[in-house]
């Protein structure tokens, strides 16, 4: 008796620390899930109050919202923009980084590293700070007052996007360029062959990696941008807006729907980044690594 | 006839200097590339730097000559363009004058100097890359370096509405600008407040954030914790989720009706929940202060999170276990090993992080749509020096907004620049 107690509070305050550990993660963890879980269940809540004071939905039902949400609002139409506008946005950066950071890595020419240097000057330029002349411009060329302008408004805002995903993540890629030995190079032309043979089979397999990762942050970023969208197609018609600026209308101007329906809204907009996020997240943690740069 | 000569010649009128050599092709070529600079000159510098500044009858400066006809902010956005066309053209001089230059070395030495198709194909090697890598320059020059250039010198203008091109005539308007800020009584008083809490709040967000991440990064990767892969499933949750969407997420749960009021809060205090008692987050502008900064935290830990959990993960075991043979415990562990470790590599993200906020629009203009301005302040609780450069634009006023811009970006086009000349990014042959 006189022994286990000791032997007791031994084990206790040797594993004091663990437990303080694990209390801190769990209450972390807790903090982090808590407001996702709320979100979510209030989708599946059908209510005509304006707030709901349980955790789980009073008045289940797994479509209701969804449904309100697409015959009240014109989500099907914010969610078609947002997403062509990101791949078509990723398919034409990705394009651009690649081949660029191809000739950055194996050309030696005079102006390279000009070349180089202005795109990390560029880069400094806060990207919206050119905002005002942007939305000038668009309107001078007409793009507002033409027929297609919601297309067209959405191809300037693709230029502008791939404008922007060019800088950094072509630094990124001729970093990953580099890291490539130039002996393979150098072997592939003794045997006969081009300069484009060896960029398309030799060394285009071995940065499929680096282009997965510069092709999530190039999806990634139209999607979550807010700014420019809002400041370029804030006079347009409901049908033409991304989901960001959507949303944010739907919340702050509560009479045309309610928090379920935006709860709803929110979880579907949620579904292809967190999956596209979980799917390559161990692609999406070396690229940052070896010195992706999001803040 | 000098090598210096034929150079001077030839930044003058690009050919000359060939000609002189007798170098039928590059004269031609030379000749015709005069003949294009004239006629963009005559055709577009020339007519968009002639309305750049004209003085009206009253004295004042406008861009444009007369209402309707003059559309303002394309003959700025002319003559910036034109600029930048002028000193492409002296660019090219230069080419043309280096390459006579060159030619007249080569005849002063050899006697002879190469042909013109030997020298293209030379050069082919120089040309080949530009080519393929310009259609990104165009588009980088296009939607990033002119219409930044064009913004800042929107703020030296009166461009706001209802003063909009082509129907009004914009007006040089020097620093009055920026004067405005500093000597106008309630601008200013504006102005200091919207700084002071801009510092507060990017120092605040990116701190709590480092220590957030670092401290879980820390405590989730012991040996003694077991799933960490579920933890660190959870923890980059926030990174995986749209910021904007989480960001009105917590707009809607911070709000009166929200979770925090209906949810947790009696949860904790074991009261009924009461719309006429529920807290305004957003309402009350301290209480929104205080609750952006630990929602920015909550966005921004994973990524502080993930980067020091692969430090960690690099620091081999043998340190600890030498420092266990000398009599090293788990404090001294984790002080003289682990954490100056991670100190090397945080502190650089100490300064993305900090630009990072200072920039952050989306939060701070999203989050303050939802706040209340109050009687006879200038701005929103929430407003930061770059979310104002934003609102301001929204409403169209966008001289004062140019402003706004134009001081944050130099604020944080100087951080970076700094830190990058201290860490030698220009010269690292890393990176070039």
């Amino acid at each position: 008796m006189s022994k286990s107690k000791p032997l007791n509070r031994n084990i206790i305050t040797r594993n004091m620390g663990t437990i303080m550990s694990y209390t801190f993660l769990i209450v972390m963890a807790i903090i982090i899930i808590y407001p996702i879980l709320v979100t979510i269940m209030s989708a599946f809540n059908v209510s005509n109050s304006l707030y709901s004071t349980s955790f789980f939905p009073e008045n289940f039902s797994w479509t209701e919202n969804f449904i309100q949400l697409f015959n009240n609002t014109s989500y099907g139409s914010w969610y078609f923009n947002t997403f062509v506008l990101s791949i078509v946005t990723m398919i034409l950066s990705t394009v651009i980084v690649v081949i660029s950071g191809f000739v950055y890595s194996r050309y030696r020419y005079q102006s390279r590293k000009t070349a180089l240097m202005s795109l990390l000057l560029i880069q400094i330029v806060p990207s919206g700070s050119g905002l005002i002349a942007l939305y000038a411009m668009a309107s001078s060329i007409g793009i507002y007052s033409s027929e297609n302008s919601t297309f067209y408004t959405y191809i300037f805002m693709m230029l502008i996007y791939t404008a922007m995903g060019t800088t950094m993540n072509t630094i990124l890629m001729k970093g990953y360029y580099d890291s490539i030995p130039r002996d393979l190079d150098e072997s592939a032309k003794i045997d006969g062959a081009t300069e484009f043979q060896i960029f398309t089979e030799i060394l285009l397999p071995l940065v499929k990696p680096m282009i997965a990762v510069i092709a999530i942050f190039c999806f990634l970023v139209p999607i979550g941008d807010i700014i420019i969208p809002k400041f370029l197609i804030a006079s347009m018609s409901s049908d033409s807006k991304t989901l960001a600026v959507g949303l944010m209308g739907l919340i702050n101007n509560i009479k045309d729907s309610n928090y379920n329906v935006f709860a709803a809204g929110a979880v579907l907009a949620a579904i292809p980044p967190v999956l596209v996020f979980y799917k390559f997240q161990n692609y999406i943690v070396g690229g940052l690594t070896s010195g992706g740069v999001k803040g | 006839m000098s090598q210096r000569f034929v150079f001077w010649l030839s930044m003058l009128i690009p050919g000359s200097g060939h000609m002189m050599l007798r170098r039928l092709r590059e004269t031609l070529f030379g000749f015709s590339l005069l003949a294009l600079e004239i006629l963009v000159y005559i055709q577009f510098i020339l007519p968009n730097f002639r309305l750049l500044f004209v003085e009206q009858a009253n004295g004042k400066i406008t861009i444009g000559l007369e209402r309707f006809v003059d559309d303002s902010f394309l003959i700025m956005v002319g003559s910036t363009f034109g600029a930048i066309m002028l000193l492409l053209f002296v660019a090219l001089h230069y080419a043309f004058a280096r390459d006579a230059k060159d030619v007249k070395r080569q005849i002063d030495v050899n006697g002879y100097a190469i042909s013109f198709t030997e020298k293209v194909r030379g050069l082919s090697h120089e040309i080949v890359p530009n080519i393929i890598t310009a259609p990104k320059f165009i588009l980088l020059f296009v939607f990033s370096f002119l219409p930044a250039i064009v913004s800042i010198a929107v703020a030296f203008t009166n461009y706001k509405s209802p003063i909009l091109p082509p129907a009004f005539l914009l007006q040089w308007k020097g620093f009055s600008n920026f004067e405005r800020l500093f000597t106008n009584e309630r601008l200013a008083s504006g102005f200091w407040d919207t700084l002071s809490w801009t510092m507060t709040w990017t120092f605040c967000a990116s701190a709590l954030t480092i220590v957030l991440g670092t401290v879980l990064a820390v405590v989730a990767n012991n040996k003694n914790i077991k799933g960490k892969k579920f933890f660190r499933t959870v923890y980059i949750l926030p990174w995986a989720v749209p910021a904007f969407l989480t960001i009105l997420v917590f707009q809607l749960f911070f709000s009166k009706v929200g979770g925090m009021n209906t949810m947790v809060i009696p949860f904790f205090t074991g009261t009924e929940y009461d719309v006429s008692t529920a807290i305004g987050f957003f309402l009350n502008a301290d209480y929104a202060k205080i609750t952006i900064i630990l929602i920015q935290a909550w966005l921004g830990f994973p990524y502080v999170f993930i980067l020091v959990t692969g430090v960690l993960q690099t620091i081999p075991d043998d340190l600890y276990e030498a420092s266990s043979i000398d009599g090293g415990n788990a404090w001294t562990n984790f002080f003289d090993i682990t954490l100056p470790l991670i100190l090397i590599s945080v502190a650089p993200v100490f300064i993305t992080q900090f630009t990072f906020n200072f920039n952050n629009v989306t939060i701070v203009y999203m989050l303050g749509e939802a706040t209340i301005q109050t009687v006879g302040a200038v701005y929103k609780p929430l407003d930061t020096i770059s979310s104002l450069g934003f609102r301001l634009m929204m409403d169209a006023k966008y001289s004062e907004a140019a402003v706004y811009t134009l001081i944050a970006s130099t604020f944080v086009g100087a951080i970076v620049l700094y830190t990058w000349l201290k860490a030698g990014a220009f010269k690292n042959e890393e990176v070039m």
